[in-house]
């Protein structure tokens, strides 16, 4: 957990507004996990109720990574602190689960056609096994504050989900949060060093829904050996004044520095 | 809609709401909803708008609906919540959506602004002292349009919006830098140019190849039969038996 991210976020004490939401998004060249991973260990350490989704990496990496920063995962899992749902195997399932309900000779001549017809089911199961463990962390520690956690969103359109999809998926969770007064951080992956400089309507949508919204990206001269990159935060808490602030940081073996543009000890 | 805006609103307003909140349950996965993305919006207008009362519908995002149900139906649904109310006679309340921008591609934008009566297209601010910048395209239904860009501020609560200034267009206001060409007649030893009597001087002199209106009256007579008229002169020695007499062979 770093204390200055908090302080450029606006965020006092570590834990956000209940119903708000974080979008974090990383660009091509720069790795924006670490920021991802501020949020789940400063929850792990005090001891909050965790909701991970994990899309793109292992249980495993996330607990050597949270053991570094001082917050095991599985420590947290045994006490009730933390959920982590397995998201591919939950969505790989149900696919698997609806090929052998189904009449193969139908699914053969347009399989396409007909997943995509039926493409909600393994989102709402996923929503649907959500709330199930959101409720389970909630009935352990009834009193404690609650992060929802996705990382990263972008996989799901990788997978062939619609961007519709997606935003009704998104606005489930939203309203699952503001119901049981819990935060939600989602994490996505942009690229944008393709010529379609069009972004994905599904993460506009979520940017638009999104409270605060950190954007991570490489440096625009290049590759720097002491610089390792740009972020920029765009917040607008309820009741405080909206703000945009851009600094550079280099990512250090525990923690990471951060520095106002320009002002690195390699460049002064 | 974002959970939480509503409570930040006064109670007065809050006592004269009402909220059909579809964000929650859009696809009837948790089931026990009235209303879905999939159901007939028309007839639930028609349903839970009291023709009766001046009443105003705010939409809080008609971006959702463009992406499940298309721009079109979208229209439809705007246009019908504008014109229930004018069939009875009541005076008209507005019909406000919000729509994202980037979240559409340009027909869908397109449509949506045509169906509108005015669009409020918000931009970043111009300076730091303001919150954002705004242009208004309004459509009076007189056929006159009106097109002003304005820049805002809205206090810390985001309650109010506590200052208005318009943006002037700067066009025409900006003089042009005056292009110096130097003059190569400025800094002579003598005169190049010429005072007002000289050009009237200039202008009266006859040049040489240009006719006078008499002598081209003439002209125009003996156009066609042209003849030489020779009349020698008292120095000419012309020896008509011998013409080629003066020449030194």
């Amino acid at each position: 957990m770093f204390i200055e991210l908090n302080n450029m976020c606006n965020i006092s004490g570590g834990v956000q507004i209940p119903g708000t939401c974080v979008l974090i998004e990383g660009c091509h060249g720069a790795d924006s996990s670490f920021v991802l991973h501020h949020f789940v260990s400063g929850y792990l350490k005090s001891g909050f109720n965790l909701c991970f989704i994990g899309l793109s990496q292992s249980f495993n990496h996330y607990n050597s990574v949270g053991i570094k920063l001082g917050a095991s995962f599985i420590d947290a899992r045994e006490n009730g602190n933390l959920v982590y749902i397995e998201a591919l195997k939950l969505l790989g399932e149900e696919i698997l689960k609806y090929e052998s309900e189904t009449d193969m000779s139908i699914l053969q001549s347009s399989k396409l056609l007909h997943f995509e017809n039926n493409n909600h089911s393994g989102l709402k199961k996923l929503y649907h096994h959500c709330k199930y463990c959101v409720q389970d962390l909630l009935t352990k520690h009834p009193d404690k504050p609650l992060l929802l956690v996705i990382d990263d969103v972008s996989v799901l359109r990788l997978i062939g989900y619609d961007s519709l999809d997606v935003i009704y998926f998104m606005s489930y969770l939203r309203a699952l949060m503001s119901t049981y007064c819990g935060c939600l951080v989602v994490q996505t992956l942009c690229d944008t060093t393709g010529e379609d400089q069009d972004k994905d309507p599904a993460v506009q949508h979520i940017h638009h829904q999104s409270e605060c919204f950190i954007k991570v990206e490489a440096l625009s001269s290049g590759y720097c050996k002491d610089v390792h990159g740009q972020i920029t935060v765009c917040s607008r808490w309820p009741e405080s004044e909206a703000m945009k602030r851009a600094m550079q940081y280099k990512i250090q073996d525990k923690s990471v520095i951060f520095f106002a543009l320009g002002m690195s000890g390699a460049v002064l | 809609m974002l959970p939480g805006t509503i409570t930040s609103l006064a109670q007065h307003v809050i006592d004269r709401l009402t909220v059909h909140n579809i964000s929650k349950d859009p696809l009837g996965w948790d089931g026990n909803t009235t209303i879905s993305m999939e159901s007939d919006f028309l007839e639930y207008l028609t349903r839970i708008i009291d023709l009766n009362k001046k009443c105003a519908v705010v939409i809080d995002s008609i971006s959702n609906l463009i992406l499940h149900r298309g721009a079109s139906y979208t229209c439809r649904v705007l246009h019908k919540c504008s014109t229930l109310q004018r069939q009875k006679d009541v005076e008209t309340s507005p019909v406000i959506a919000l729509i994202h921008q980037d979240v559409h591609d340009e027909t869908a934008m397109n449509m949506i602004c045509h169906t509108a009566s005015t669009v409020i297209d918000l931009h970043p601010p111009q300076s730091q002292d303001y919150s954002g910048s705004c242009h208004i395209l309004h459509k009076k239904s007189s056929g006159k349009i009106i097109k002003i860009t304005e820049q805002y501020k809205i206090n810390r609560s985001y309650d109010d919006i506590i200052n208005v200034e318009e943006i002037k267009q700067q066009f025409g206001l900006i003089d042009k830098p005056q292009e110096t060409v130097a003059d190569p007649a400025a800094n002579l030893t003598f005169n190049l140019s010429l005072s007002e009597k000289e050009k009237l001087a200039r202008s009266k002199v006859v040049l040489p190849y240009i006719q006078k209106p008499e002598r081209s009256d003439v002209g125009v007579s003996s156009a066609g039969s042209g003849k030489i008229f020779y009349q020698p002169d008292e120095a000419d020695d012309f020896d008509e038996e011998d013409p080629d007499d003066d020449l030194d062979i």
